[in-house]
């Protein structure tokens, strides 16, 4: 299905490429449509209103960072795997919810942020203000700008792997891009051997658009309506084949990727977020491991 | 069978109630248990309904249906008061030989002692008449109860209401709205049952109105200590309790009168 | 956007704290000794501010035959919290009583019902433990003078909040708008990342989150005293006669001594505390012992020794064998000056936490001293609130996010609610004589006091095990 995604999408770009006149659109496959960008601009003045319309997203938080960290913790490489002094990269940060929480890590040595949209990105660079040690420190940077506009080493030179991360975050965007197969491509180039990707998105199943979109949006208002669409929800098997058949673009130089864990979320009305229910039914997370 | 009766809860629970036996707490105190007391107001009722004369009888009924709130109220109206406490704390008692009735003729006119012993000696009574408490369970509400009786005599005296039955159901009356025990209600809504028609009209319209009246308005007499007033002037002694004397039952007999 | 102003984060960084903690009482005190305990947040940086002197207790050094009449009940479940964040070593030992027998009745029917700890089958755990709230606090602040030096709580006491807003300060690289300020009577203002409202039930702290509390006053007053009882029994038991202008307890000290804490109307407190101390002493005795009626002619008499004559009256009508059964030793002195009364109320907040600020102990409710709980309350505050902020350094939140404050009202306000009913409503059903609520409760109590499981249900919920 991703596959199909792909096809697909280079018929939407195509389209999109004729639409959009933004000076800083990508030569490549936009990683990001206007009605996309516009629903989340608008978002932008709430980002971060503890009882406003992303108060889920500030409750899944928590989660987001144990995740990483136990299972950094967990499956580490030995020898190749850092376990401190983290460099880390978060795609799609919005108003920076995860990105603060993982820059005052005191494992992590730096986070770099970013998003597409500038106003979401004024409202992170705003909101990291108010906080004397995220400025302080220094450990945190906001680019507005897309993955594919990163500069990508390319091959495992010596000395290359400092421009590469140890982590690169990507919580709830690729249910949101035009092509997601091209934007974890462009991912898995920025990982140091022994580091990992770490994402999470919504299976494409009929329970999940009842929760997330029937339940979450139309009836109970917790997410802004607009938020998803089902259409582009992936499957956790899709994912998870896709890491295990990824072979770098270039031949030969032997990436190999392995999906280590992956958990099924479901968010419990006045409790918050929590790991149960089986992971290919509604939201998830997963971790995939740079192996060499 | 009988193992099988006698060993059930519900048996053993009803048997509670007739075989607990308890102490006895003064001289002539008889323990009994609620089952027995109820025998023993029905029964002392019924008789004492159709001779009332017996005085005895109507003590047991007066003491069986004591139930201990009440007579524990009555204590209390007496723990309130500093001369209430002295009385329960001295214990006086009232007989022919703590009072000289003989010394008490010769009291000046209109003394308490003078008005109690020429009461006394109209009706042909003396303080000895009153049948001691057996069944109060408490030594001292069977002190209270005791007491009660024993002032009975100056009761009549200070009102002047004679020993006659109707001056009998009268001074119930007012006892009964000065103390709240149960007897003294019963008896004065009960006995006036055997009276004539133009008697009852009298109670109705004149005495049983003062008597509530006056029971109820003035001070506890179980606080008042007798012994210590026997020199002072009756009438000013129903105005510091506030008591207004009733109209003179044996006149209105007399002139056969029976309302006002 | 706005002209630079010149100033920077570096020059205000010295008056910048991750928590201010208002109120040096014992709740804020352990909330200050628990963050330096933990190694997830000894590294935060900690003020204390506290409006009076806090040397009567740095300088604590009581007399053995002393005890002050401000005293407290702890219950095993606050004991075993101060003994994991270091406290409780620091605690004097020979000044702390513990009980594991509480004895209570209803003064108008005279219903009973005793608690005993030996059925929690806790490992011997008490009831409760009462020792001189000087006694927790020089304990508090010892054990904070032990934290290594470089990052120690910076306390000020003798200092005055003054003013509480949001900052104005005008910085270049930093935007401080959303922080509170704090300004002292020494001139000085803090910023919080965190402020902590531990400053009693008129809480400036509370007024500046915009909080309301709500509640209402009981029209008793809470009078003290510490006692000397006639020998001491070694029973460890804890008496308690609810009477219908309110409860009576007596509380077991060390050295034979005892706290009482008798709630009633405000005029029979002036009248309590405006007598002989003998027949203050007396008047406890009979309260305990006597009939309503004997006490409410008591209450009317002022001359001690006919107040000792009437009680020794009433007393020796009383069996022998309910002598340190049915109620305590007697009382035959009171401690000069301990004689003391406060009015009591129930308070309680809608909401314990605003963005960046977070309310402790009093300042977000306020219960009736009958059931023992309202230190503990404030102890489970700072447990629980605890618990978040480590939560929070971990996953590396903003400890000042309402997101994450939230998580310390949703775990305490439901229990602290129930708590807070119960006791008043505990409160209103004993403070009546009216004949059908008597009996009604009584057979209740009666019931309960039968039943062993219900009984260690409400031990369970008493202290905390």
């Amino acid at each position: 299905m991703l596959g199909t995604i792909k096809h697909s999408s280079s018929r939407l770009c195509q389209t999109t490429l004729r639409l959009t006149s933004r000076s800083h659109s990508t030569a490549s496959s936009s990683a990001f449509s206007p009605d996309e960008l516009a629903h989340f601009n608008a978002l932008a003045s709430s980002w971060w209103d503890a009882n406003g319309p992303s108060r889920l997203l500030h409750k899944m938080n928590p989660l987001r960072t144990s995740f990483i960290f136990d299972t950094i913790d967990a499956y580490a490489l030995p020898s190749k795997t850092r376990l401190s002094g983290l460099k880390m990269l978060d795609v799609g940060c919005g108003g920076g919810i995860l990105t603060e929480a993982l820059a005052r890590n005191p494992r992590v040595e730096s986070v770099t942020g970013l998003d597409m949209s500038e106003q979401v990105l004024e409202i992170a660079k705003k909101h990291k203000r108010q906080d004397p040690k995220l400025v302080m420190e220094q450990k945190l940077d906001y680019k507005l700008c897309s993955l594919f506009d990163l500069p990508v080493p390319e091959a495992a030179a010596e000395g290359k792997d400092e421009q590469r991360y140890d982590v690169v975050t990507m919580f709830e965007v690729l249910e949101h891009v035009p092509d997601p197969s091209a934007l974890l491509e462009t991912a898995t180039k920025l990982v140091r051997p022994g580091g990992w990707i770490f994402a999470s998105t919504v299976n494409r199943t009929a329970a999940a658009y009842l929760t997330t979109i029937f339940v979450g949006e139309d009836l109970l208002r917790m997410v802004p309506k607009g938020t998803h669409s089902w259409s582009k929800y992936i499957n956790e098997k899709e994912l998870r084949e896709w890491f295990i058949e990824h072979k770098t673009s270039v031949p030969g130089t032997g990436e190999h990727w392995d999906v280590v864990t992956s958990k099924g979320c479901i968010y419990i009305p006045f409790v918050g977020w929590e790991f149960c229910g089986p992971r290919d039914l509604g939201n998830y997370f997963l971790a995939a491991r740079r192996l060499s | 069978m009988r193992p099988l009766l006698n060993n059930t809860r519900a048996i053993r629970h009803i048997r509670s109630y007739t075989y607990k036996t308890e102490p006895s707490k003064y001289p002539g105190h008889v323990p009994t248990n609620c089952l027995q007391k109820l025998f023993l107001a029905a029964g002392s009722g019924i008789y004492s309904f159709f001779n009332p004369r017996r005085g005895d009888l109507i003590a047991t009924l007066g003491e069986a249906t004591a139930l201990p709130p009440l007579m524990y109220r009555l204590r209390d109206v007496m723990l309130s008061d500093p001369t209430g406490r002295r009385i329960l704390r001295e214990r006086p008692r009232i007989t022919s030989k703590t009072l000289d009735i003989a010394a008490l003729r010769k009291y000046p006119a209109n003394t308490v002692g003078k008005v109690y012993s020429e009461w006394l000696d109209l009706e042909g009574v003396s303080p000895d008449t009153r049948a001691p408490v057996r069944y109060i369970d408490d030594a001292e509400c069977a002190y209270v109860m005791q007491r009660y009786r024993e002032c009975h005599d100056f009761y009549h005296a200070i009102t002047g209401l004679p020993i006659i039955i109707e001056g009998e159901i009268a001074l119930k009356m007012f006892e009964f709205a000065n103390t709240l025990i149960p007897m003294t209600g019963i008896g004065a809504v009960l006995a006036p049952l055997r009276l004539k028609p133009k008697q009852r009209e009298r109670l109705r319209t004149i005495y049983f109105p003062w008597a509530i009246k006056n029971g109820a308005t003035a001070k506890p007499l179980i606080n008042v200590y007798w012994e210590e007033v026997l020199d002072r002037d009756v009438q000013e002694l129903r105005d510091e309790l506030g008591i207004e004397k009733p109209p003179d039952l044996r006149q209105l007999r007399k002139l056969k009168i029976s309302h006002l | 956007m706005g002209s630079t102003t010149g100033r920077k984060f570096s020059d205000i960084q010295s008056d910048v704290y991750d928590v201010v903690i208002v109120g040096g009482g014992v709740s804020g005190l352990t909330l200050a000794a628990a963050l330096k305990a933990s190694p997830y947040t000894s590294a935060l940086k900690v003020a204390l501010i506290e409006g009076m002197s806090l040397a009567p207790a740095t300088k604590w050094d009581p007399s053995p035959d002393q005890l002050s009449n401000r005293v407290s009940s702890i219950t095993p479940a606050s004991q075993a919290f101060l003994q994991k964040i270091g406290v409780w070593d620091y605690v004097y030992p020979e000044r702390v009583r513990q009980y594991d027998d509480m004895r209570v009745w209803d003064g108008v029917s005279g219903a009973r019902i005793q608690f005993d700890s030996f059925q929690l089958d806790a490992a011997g755990a008490p009831m409760a433990y009462m020792t001189e709230n000087l006694n927790l606090q020089q304990a508090l602040l010892e054990s904070l003078a032990e934290a290594p030096g470089d990052n120690q709580v910076k306390i000020f006491d003798s200092t005055k909040v003054e003013q509480i807003t949001n900052s104005t300060d005008q910085l270049d690289d930093v935007d401080l708008s959303s922080w509170p300020a704090v300004k002292l009577s020494n001139g000085s203002t803090l910023r919080a990342r965190l402020l902590i409202g531990a400053d009693g039930v008129n809480s400036p702290v509370r007024s500046y989150a915009g909080i309301e509390s709500r509640g209402w006053d009981y029209g008793q007053h809470g009078l003290v005293a510490t006692l000397t009882m006639e020998w001491d029994d070694r029973q460890d038991i804890a008496w308690q006669r609810f009477l219908p202008t309110g409860p009576i307890a007596l509380l077991p000290m060390p050295g034979g001594k005892a706290s009482l804490v008798w709630s009633t109307t405000p005029k029979l407190a002036a009248h309590l505390k405006s007598l002989d101390p003998k027949a203050f002493c007396t008047l406890v005795n009979a309260a305990f012992r006597l009939e309503l009626a004997d006490l409410n002619y008591l209450y009317t008499r002022s001359d001690p020794e006919e107040i000792e004559a009437e009680f020794e009256w009433r007393d020796g009508m009383l069996p022998m064998e309910d002598e340190g059964a049915k109620f305590p030793v007697r009382v035959v002195e009171v401690q000069e000056n301990t004689r003391a009364s406060f009015p009591l109320r129930m308070r309680h907040c809608d909401s314990y936490v605003a963005p960046r600020v977070a309310l402790v102990g009093d300042a977000a409710h306020t219960t009736h001293p009958l059931a023992g709980q309202g230190l503990n309350l404030g102890q489970g505050d700072v447990a629980s609130l605890m618990s978040v902020i480590e939560r929070a350094v971990v996953r590396g939140a903003d400890i000042g996010d309402e997101v994450v404050l939230q998580e310390y009202w949703a775990e305490r306000y439901p229990a602290n609610h129930v708590m807070l009913g119960v006791v008043d409503k505990l409160q209103k059903l004993y403070c009546t004589d009216s004949k059908p609520v008597v009996a009604l409760r009584s057979a209740g109590l009666e019931v309960v006091a039968s039943m062993d499981w219900i009984k260690k249900l409400i031990m369970k919920q008493a202290t905390g095990i």
